[in-house]
């Protein structure tokens, strides 16, 4: 007789014979480990417990790579899609920076976009960073920072602050005009963006760097010998750190960082007034100080 | 699953938020190490990061709801043991086929020496003894929690196929089970 005949259910001695064929709709609930054992069909009470087994909760074993995993995440992600998600009370902004209103932060669900988000909010991050590096240039340039603070953040800023690890550093780095100030840590690794990810990281290094910029042996090391001008100083600093973040346009220049991309990397305009306004080389050499060094 | 949350959690991974991410990994961690170490005794794990390095890369191109989430995840899984297999294949690497699952020794007295994972491990393993389409299209469909048509879609099948494939298994293990029961012990629901 045919495991599927009518005297199954009464020869319960041959279990093989016992199983009855399945409806579709207590297949359905086996298959969703909604069957209760008591209430399946001959022969089938085994195979509900045995896919209620199969689909039990997560165990503790199952879950042991959970601090892997968000490393890998930390690492492998790409960053922010849209203005950061991160509550604002991580670090104190003395000026809060432009976004959405609460509850509207974050790329909608089911929503696409690339990484970075739109190329508005690409170019306005890096217009944000560009413009706090612009800051601590023009602050430098009037002579309320010391010009040795400058030449550590400008050669090793975004370095100091990876180490530092200040992840969260974005916002505070807009500059005017930015909609997404500093939008990620992890602008610089992923992207290139040098705007980006040197905006977090500019105000990640500053912040620490600045209270011990003038006791750290580096600094007094960047800046002897070095002019107060700042011409001289600013020019090989900016243009290793735009090098060194491989930024595409990354002006370190105030007056353009609302442009990036578009200004040629080793031509920083502002350079050229202090070289063109003064035209000492030509007296220079009738100086009694020139001719002594002859 | 995650419910009605699921769209914000899926949002905040997307943006970096560790904590969202971790409870989209919690959801489906579990299910993608029975999955994929049903397919690749061994190496689910591995496979199971691989998969989610995937994934996490790339999280901001997916659109849908919860369902639509985990058959994605599913099918980057599924496509990373594919891989690996041809990998294996490829440097003549001892492959474990499925059917070697078979004589798997089941644990005889669970009660007393098998916990939850051991049982739920066995179950596993007594679902891949059952052969490869069969498995997957039940381990998809109970492990993973997919219906027909997501099961259909990710393994490439007609829906109807899928139905019949899983009507067979079913009766299969019903008649390994009344034959010979080896997954006991504690059970618990969803």
């Amino acid at each position: 007789m045919g495991s599927g005949g009518v005297f199954s259910a009464e020869m319960p001695d041959e279990p093989s014979q016992a199983i009855v064929p399945l409806d579709a709709d207590t297949a359905e609930r086996l298959l969703s480990a909604r069957l209760d054992p008591d209430d399946a069909p001959p022969g089938y009470a085994e195979v509900a417990r045995l896919l209620q087994a199969a689909a039990a909760p997560a165990d503790q074993i199952e879950l042991t790579g959970q601090a892997a995993a968000l490393n890998a995440f930390r690492t492998t992600h790409p960053g922010p899609t849209s203005p950061p998600a991160r509550p604002a009370t991580t670090r104190p902004h003395p000026t809060p920076p432009p976004g959405p209103p609460a509850g509207t932060r974050g790329r909608p669900a089911g929503s696409t976009g690339r990484p970075g988000g739109s190329r508005d909010q690409r170019v306005a991050a890096r217009g944000g960073a560009s413009g706090a590096r612009g800051r601590v240039v023009a602050l430098a340039l009037a002579g309320a920072l010391a010009a040795g603070a400058v030449g550590v953040w400008t050669a090793g800023g975004a370095p100091f602050s990876r180490e530092l690890g200040s992840p969260s550093g974005g916002p505070s780095a807009g500059g005017p005009g930015s909609a997404t100030p500093g939008s990620g840590p992890y602008g610089v690794g992923r992207y290139g963006l040098g705007g980006t990810g040197s905006g977090a990281d500019a105000t990640g290094s500053l912040r620490p760097a600045w209270p011990s910029v003038s006791s750290a042996p580096g600094a007094t090391q960047v800046t002897n010998g070095r002019p107060p001008a700042p011409a001289s100083t600013r020019e090989p600093a900016t243009a290793r750190h735009t090098g060194d973040v491989t930024s595409p346009g990354g002006s370190t220049n105030g007056s353009k960082h609302t442009h990036p991309g578009k200004q040629p990397k080793p031509k920083p305009p502002k350079v050229k007034p202090p070289r063109s306004t003064s035209p000492k080389p030509k007296p220079a050499k009738d100086s009694p100080v020139l001719k002594i060094g002859r | 699953m995650i419910g009605p949350s699921f769209p914000a959690v899926l949002a905040a991974a997307t943006n970096g938020d560790e904590q969202a991410f971790g409870v989209l990994w919690r959801d489906l961690q579990p299910a993608l190490l029975r999955y994929l170490n049903a397919f690749a005794p061994g190496a689910g794990e591995d496979l199971a990061s691989e998969t989610w390095l995937r994934v996490v890369k790339a999280l901001d191109s997916f659109s849908g709801d919860e369902r639509a989430f985990r058959a994605w995840v599913f099918t980057v899984a599924r496509h990373r043991a594919v891989d690996r297999w041809r990998r294996t294949t490829r440097h003549h690497d001892e492959l474990v086929p499925l059917d070697a699952l078979t004589n798997l020794p089941a644990p005889d007295d669970p009660a007393g020496t098998a916990v939850d994972a051991i049982s739920s491990q066995a179950a596993v393993a007594q679902i891949a003894a059952l052969p490869p389409d069969q498995a997957e299209v039940v381990l998809l469909r109970v492990v993973a929690g997919l219906d027909v048509a997501e099961v259909a879609a990710i393994t490439g099948k007609r829906p109807g196929n899928v139905r019949v494939l899983a009507h067979r298994a079913l009766r299969r293990l019903a008649q390994q089970l009344s034959e010979e029961p080896r997954v006991r012990g504690p059970v618990r629901g969803r």
